[in-house]
């Protein structure tokens, strides 16, 4: 008996193809890079299927798993360019839009994401960026609805300081 | 108490701000930020935070993008080599119930009731030192768990991949 993991990969894919491209591009802003956090955030659940790994909620492992390597990508990205405003310039231009403080502010803001504990990086995430209610992201992560807004209260604290104290 | 009713309503703050709560909660905030500055602040601050996140959430990806990163999951998945699991299709039987368990070479396995089915993977442990006979053939004694539930079962030793 053969049986391929294609076919579920395939289905997988169709389900939450859109949702993980959506957490990458939020994250990166950047057609390439979220491409490829896509293929790899698929060839991973691929990878653990083959390996015979349990995966009970397929949506929420992936969004995890995205989450955290566009967010991983973005950490090196950050370092490679060594100069946030840099990147936001050259991006901006890409886009024909001109550089101004707002952008420079949202770019800050996903710098500033990168910093939060796990947590609270993902249910921000999740919350403001993917537009989920706090039961769903609970029910993603395994938590309450009450311990996921207590988690993005944190995180909102969080980032309010580190941009304060600029 | 007083403190866990604190923490309530700060938790709910940024709700507050996105103008999803219920009048009774708004009005509690409300008298927050009417008697401490400093709530005051934050509320602006926040306020501001989420509004640049909430530019973020608008921004939705170029629509080729996800056609993109379709074709290139897909082809990427087609590509690898192991594609292909050889697994061994077995029906058992016990006091415990019935079903039906693939076995792969390492002795992992996916079961399900009747088809097999993605979410249902479960985890076959042989234990060695439970061997029994059945007339002449050696009998496996095996332990099978997964989200479906869990049992024990015997199926004819098989003496590896080659045998598969």
């Amino acid at each position: 008996l053969l049986r391929s993991a294609e076919s579920p990969a395939r289905e997988a894919v169709e389900l939450y193809g859109p949702l993980v491209v959506r957490v990458a591009w939020h994250i990166l802003r950047d057609r390439e890079e979220a491409r490829d956090i896509c293929q790899e955030t698929f060839l991973r659940l691929h990878s653990a299927w083959l390996a015979g790994q349990e995966i009970e909620n397929e949506k929420a492992w992936l969004c995890r798993t995205a989450i955290n390597a566009a967010l991983n990508r973005r950490r090196r990205l950050i370092r490679e360019t060594s100069i946030e405003a840099a990147a936001a310039g050259e991006r901006a231009a890409i886009d024909g839009r001109s550089l101004n403080e707002e952008a420079l502010l949202l770019e800050r803001v996903r710098q500033l994401i990168v910093r939060l504990p796990d947590r609270q990086r993902q249910v921000f995430v999740l919350r403001n960026f993917e537009g989920l209610s706090f039961s769903e992201i609970g029910e993603m992560m395994g938590c309450s609805a009450e311990s996921a807004r207590a988690n993005e209260y944190q995180a909102l604290k969080k980032i309010r300081a580190w941009m304060n104290a600029r | 108490m007083a403190e866990e009713m604190t923490d309530r309503i700060e938790n709910q703050l940024a709700d507050y701000l996105r103008g999803e709560l219920g009048p009774e909660e708004r009005a509690r905030i409300d008298e927050w930020l009417k008697l401490d500055p400093a709530a005051r602040q934050m509320a602006d601050d926040f306020r501001a935070l989420l509004a640049l996140a909430g530019q973020i959430l608008q921004d939705d990806p170029p629509e080729e993008l996800l056609i993109e990163a379709r074709q290139a999951v897909l082809r990427s998945v087609e590509q690898r080599p192991s594609r292909l699991l050889r697994l061994m299709a077995l029906q058992f039987q016990g006091s415990w119930g019935h079903g039906e368990i693939c076995l792969r070479p390492e002795a992992s396995a996916e079961t399900s009731s009747g088809s097999l089915r993605r979410g249902a993977l479960a985890r076959a442990g042989a234990i060695p030192e439970r061997r029994d006979t059945m007339g002449q053939v050696p009998l496996l004694k095996l332990q099978v768990q997964g989200s479906w539930g869990h049992g024990e079962g015997c199926l004819p030793d098989v003496s590896g991949p080659a045998a598969l």
